[in-house]
């Protein structure tokens, strides 16, 4: 017993006790007052009042440890009795359950005072004595509960309930791992996103790193919500940090590639992605194509930053491709499609061997035929270059490696629309369209009449050819064509 | 609480009414006269619901946009009303601490749509201001869009859910579900189909327990409830609507019902913002036709609005004339205003197919593809779109319908797509694809090694594969795309929403149930479905066991869509509701499209992720 009083001298556990003299101390204070208020009143209400106070004691004990252990009670409890020496005894006296073997020095030294005060206040009977004291007895262990459960943990299942139902709630008083996973877990059963990030967050801030990681690797639900808050806390080095130690390396890697984007200088954008790919994706087999397109994209940007270095020089200088035109926009960070307009428009005819040249961009970036042509013929017709189209587009090309050309005509009139090329333009490379009901509407919408004429009388539509007669304009050229063909006698109109 | 209007539909108006004054007493639990600070996205719903006039009988004094800065005002209250994000809550804290910095007392009330969640006090006590900020709940859960649709206005909500794993929002849907059944009665027929059903579920049996109401309800206004993720349909979303309200709404986006029309559809030199319901008698016409079927009935239309004008013209007599004026006038005019606008719509909208030059093939792929014909083909045209740099979300749409209906591409076809993608629009558009593959939208097939499995593994595997097949097998069994041409002037089979070509899969999911169709092939198609399903029945209560249950209430089906529906399915619903006698409701998380949901999982670096 004497050891259970000396607070310090326990042996058991050192931090325990510590922490709780601290506590103590706090509450002391408390007492004090509690003291000056109370004992102002009568008996009664002193003895109310004094439970309070070592009620409030208990519960420091609950506070650190498993609620409602007896022991532990009486422990805590002489510190306060010796302080308000009168009231701790009558609770004694009066309460087998508090620990009274543990209360016996108290209890001795006071127990006349008691007598007395009975004997003063002559008028109460017998009777009304013990009643009093069946009240004390009732009164007490209302205060008892209604004290400990303000300040014990509540029922995990309690609790959850009041989260998920928007009540107010105190996750302060889990101080058991067990408990903390429970609430986390029924968090997760009950599906509510809002009380699973306030239990992570809860563990976060009151377990050990490690403990919380290992824990919450265990529940990809919770990983979740942690990475919803911390994304939306908008710290995305610490949501990669975090992804990472929590086993979602891919996530991670993701998030890192994010943050090189915010570079806003080229060569810190690239210094940094390179190093990001290097360190975060480089050897994952998951990651494996992300790697070769990172890759891609680092190699793009150099390649900007070496192309723009020179043409702006030129241009500055006033230097072809730029004498008459200076450059207009920066060439870094656009699409790698648009970095090759760029080097069509620019630098069509270099060699190969140019760095900016389109070729060398091709063969770099292992482009196909498709892409290579379209951009070169959108780059051609925006800038009138018909000659360059024509060769652009010339068979003799494509027949070495397939029969059909790689890009449809009606791509090319497509794009030559787009670029609002004129007529004869259009007309030549609409004669090309292998799908001739493609090519009649395509004419037909944007009047190329040589080429509905021409078409028609592919098609052998002698009907199509008279009704057209009437959209053409009499006299014209085309009326010739047209008038030239419906008199020729040679064609087999189809019927 | 009457709430069955005279021709058996539900009164949403009542829903209206709560919702107008829960936002009274949330502007009232600040006294008197102060600033409001409202977050843009809920300008609308706020309209919707109120109008500024309202929002000034309860004291609001002036009305700013949340943005960065603090807005310029003396008043000594603010109320902020806000969505409970982080975003919101730094904002505000930042607000506190500059006027704070310049000397300003003033209280602040901040009103958490539809509730206040943790980060919001976790936010405001890290940045010092908890003491200085008063929060209050504004409970505004579904809002009526029109007689028979209700959105929680949360777009949000598909994102964060299936691609982030975000749960917080489940409650707000349970708590919508409920106070539903508040006001219409415990709904007994509940079927539910996918993840986020299934927690919607579990919660909302949770909270019925608590509160001790789970028994059925005899004067149930609501016959049956379906509970679906957006997850087990997701072709439906990138396809290309066919009828009118969806073609508006992918063409010039409506907005909490609200449509904004340029000057190119008014004929005027102004924008003009139309509430499209059921109100526009007009719209309420066309809304369901498809769009084929539209400009025939505004022609006849117009020409009957003009012999209107000309019966004016000839009236003679005074009293004809006055009472010509105050009752048919009125109605013209207001008929006139809307024709126009909806002619300038149709117009722009068939325009558009016939302007741009590879509109007409992009449909026609769009239809190859869900028809399972010309994959190659198809691939080439996406292919080819990719490399001319044409526009990212329209081509997105495509390699995404092409991946989800060849359940995942092959490997070498996906990596095709995933490089001319990044090559034309930028690699930056890593993260755009990489959401789309953890959506499940745009994926590559597995090729496992099975050697190295466990059988646990293998049989998880087998699982998968065989739900990644699912799309032609479900095609199949419920014959989804129809083999006969389908009427698309009066349509009489769901796929009409989409030119005959598919059948929104949920819709027919809906069909199948309500049908009683025989339980073995629904099981089966059910099986191939993503998530779990399941059906219940409640069991009555005690005073609803003698009355009888035949009742028109039974005919009476509330959709809710968890991720967002179309107005195609919606659509469909309509007509199957027409053709079988059911009469269906739909409540969702919002109104999407396919534009809205691939922007939202575009992702190229540029701010929040």
């Amino acid at each position: 017993m004497s050891v259970r009083y000396s607070l310090k001298g326990d042996e058991e556990d050192e931090g325990y006790w510590n922490q709780k003299e601290k506590r103590q101390n706090f509450f002391d204070d408390a007492d004090d007052e509690n003291e000056i208020i109370d004992w102002t009143g009568t008996r009664i209400e002193e003895f109310t009042g004094s439970q309070v106070t070592s009620a409030r004691g208990t519960n420091k004990n609950a506070s650190f440890t498993k609620p409602s252990r007896p022991v532990e009670i009486a422990n805590n409890f002489p510190k306060t009795g010796e302080k308000i020496s009168k009231p701790s005894f009558i609770l004694t006296t009066s309460s087998e359950t508090v620990g009274t073997k543990n209360l016996s020095k108290p209890t001795s030294s006071s127990a006349s005072s008691l007598e007395s005060a009975v004997k003063r206040d002559s008028k109460l009977s017998h009777t009304e004595v013990s009643k009093l004291y069946a009240e004390v007895t009732s009164l007490k262990r209302k205060l008892q509960s209604s004290e400990r459960s303000r300040w014990d943990a509540p029922k995990v299942s309690d609790t959850i309930i009041r989260m998920v139902m928007g009540e107010p709630f105190s996750l302060e008083m889990y101080k058991s791992l067990p408990d903390k996973l429970t609430l986390l877990d029924s968090a997760i059963e009950y599906h509510d996103g809002n009380s699973i990030t306030a239990i992570v967050l809860f563990l976060k801030k009151t377990l050990k790193n490690s403990i919380f990681i290992s824990e919450l690797r265990k529940r990809p639900v919770a990983i979740n919500h942690y990475a919803v808050y911390l994304r939306s806390m908008g710290d995305e080095e610490v949501l990669a940090s975090q992804l990472q130690i929590l086993g979602r390396k891919e996530e991670a890697a993701m998030c890192r590639y994010r943050l090189t984007l915010q570079e806003s200088s080229p060569q810190a954008r690239y210094q940094s992605m390179k190093k990001c790919t290097d360190s975060y994706f480089e050897g994952s087999k998951i990651l494996h194509r992300e790697t070769v397109l990172l890759r891609e994209q680092c190699s793009l940007l150099n390649k900007q930053i070496l192309i723009e270095g020179a043409d702006s020089k030129a241009s500055r200088e006033r230097k072809p491709p730029f004498a008459d035109c200076p450059k207009e926009a920066e060439l870094y960070f656009l699409p790698l499609i648009t970095t090759l307009y760029y080097c069509c428009k620019y630098h069509f005819n270099q060699s190969q061997s140019s760095i900016s040249s389109p070729e060398s961009l091709v063969k770099e970036f292992n482009m196909s035929e498709k892409q290579y042509v379209m951009t070169a013929a959108k780059a051609c017709a925006n800038q009138r270059k018909w000659a360059d189209l024509d060769t652009l587009l010339a068979p003799k090309k494509w027949i070495m490696k397939t029969k059909k050309p790689t890009v449809g005509f009606d791509r090319i009139v497509g794009i030559l629309l787009k670029a609002k090329a004129p007529n004869d333009i259009l007309q030549k490379y609409m004669l090309m369209m292998d799908d001739t009901t493609k090519r009649l509407e395509t004419a037909k919408k944007y009047k190329i009449h040589s080429v509905v004429i021409e078409t028609l009388k592919q098609m052998r539509d002698l009907r199509g050819l008279q009704n057209y007669r009437t959209e053409v304009t009499y006299g014209s050229s085309e009326d010739i064509q047209l008038q030239t063909l419906l008199k020729n006698t040679s064609i087999k109109w189809k019927t | 609480m009457a709430a069955i209007s005279s021709e058996g539909d539900l009164d949403f108006n009542q829903l209206k009414v709560l919702a107008r004054d829960e936002l009274i007493r949330t502007l009232e639990s600040m006294p008197d006269s102060k600033d409001l600070v409202i977050e843009p996205k809920l300008m609308k719903i706020l309209d919707r619901i109120a109008g500024a006039q309202l929002l000034r009988n309860h004291g609001a004094s002036k009305i700013f946009k949340l943005e960065l800065n603090s807005p310029k005002t003396d008043s000594g209250q603010r109320m902020y009303i806000c969505r409970p994000t982080a975003e919101n809550m730094k904002v505000i804290a930042d607000h506190i601490k500059s006027d704070k910095q310049g000397g300003k007392k003033t209280s602040y009330t901040v009103a958490l749509i539809p509730k206040k969640m943790y980060i919001c006090e976790v936010i405001m006590e890290e940045e010092g201001v908890y003491g200085d900020v008063t929060f209050e709940e504004c409970k505004l859960g579904l809002i009526p869009l029109d007689n028979d649709i209700l959105s929680l206005e949360l777009p949000e909500f598909f994102k964060s859910f299936y691609l982030h794993g975000d749960q917080s929002w489940i409650s707000p849907i349970v708590n919508s579900l409920i106070n539903l059944q508040v006001i219409f009665h415990k709904i007994p027929n509940i079927s539910s189909q996918g993840r986020c059903a299934k927690m919607v579920l579990e919660m909302t049996k949770t909270i019925e327990n608590l509160q001790g109401g789970v028994l059925g309800d005899p004067d149930h206004q609501i016959g049956h409830l379906f509970l679906i993720d957006r997850e087990v349909d997701m072709v439906t979303p990138l396809c290309t609507q066919t009828t009118y309200e969806g073609l508006v709404d992918e063409t010039f986006g409506i907005n909490c019902g609200y449509c904004e029309f340029g000057k190119d559809v008014t004929g005027t030199d102004k924008n003009i913002k139309l509430l499209l319901n059921y109100e526009d008698d007009v719209f309420e016409e066309i809304r369901n036709r498809h769009i084929t079927n539209v400009f025939s009935f505004l022609k006849a239309q117009a020409q009957h609005v003009q012999s209107g004008y000309m019966k004016g013209k000839n009236i003679t007599q005074i009293g004809q004339m006055k009472d010509f004026v105050s009752n048919e006038l009125k109605d013209l005019k207001q008929q006139s205003k809307s024709l126009t606008i909806h002619i300038g719509a149709s117009e722009k909208i068939l325009q558009q197919t016939t302007n741009e030059p590879d509109s007409k093939e992009h449909l026609q792929t769009e239809h190859a593809i869900l028809e399972g014909i010309g994959y190659k083909d198809s691939f080439s045209f996406i292919e080819e779109k990719l490399d001319r740099q044409a526009s990212a979300s329209k081509t997105l749409r495509l390699m995404c319908l092409l991946s989800l209906t060849s359940n995942g591409l092959p490997s070498k076809d996906f990596k095709t797509l995933q490089s001319h993608f990044l090559q034309s629009y930028g690699y930056e558009h890593l993260l755009t694809l990489n959401n789309l593959r953890l959506c499940g939208l745009f994926t590559e097939q597995q090729s496992t090694e099975v050697s190295k499995l466990s059988m646990s593994d293998v049989q998880k595997l087998a699982d998968k594969a065989l739900k990644r097949t699912a799309f032609r097998a479900i095609c199949k069994k419920w014959n989804l795309i129809p083999k006969d041409n389908v009427q698309l002037q009066n349509p009489s089979d769901m796929s009409y929403v989409f030119s005959g070509v598919y059948t929104p899969l949920i819709c027919k999911l809906i069909e199948q149930t309500l049908m009683k169709s025989p339980s073995s092939t629904l099981e089966e198609v059910v099986k191939l479905l993503p998530g779990d399903n399941c059906t219940f029945t409640r069991t009555m209560s005690a005073k609803g066991k003698g009355s009888g249950a035949a009742k028109s209430s039974s005919k009476v089906v509330l959709v809710y869509f968890l991720g967002g529906c179309t107005f195609a399915e919606i659509a469909a619903l309509r007509l199957l509701g027409a053709m079988k006698g059911y009469k269906f409701m739909f409540a969702t998380t919002s109104i999407m499209n396919g534009n809205t949901l691939i922007d939202s999982m575009i992702d190229n670096g540029k701010g929040k992720s």
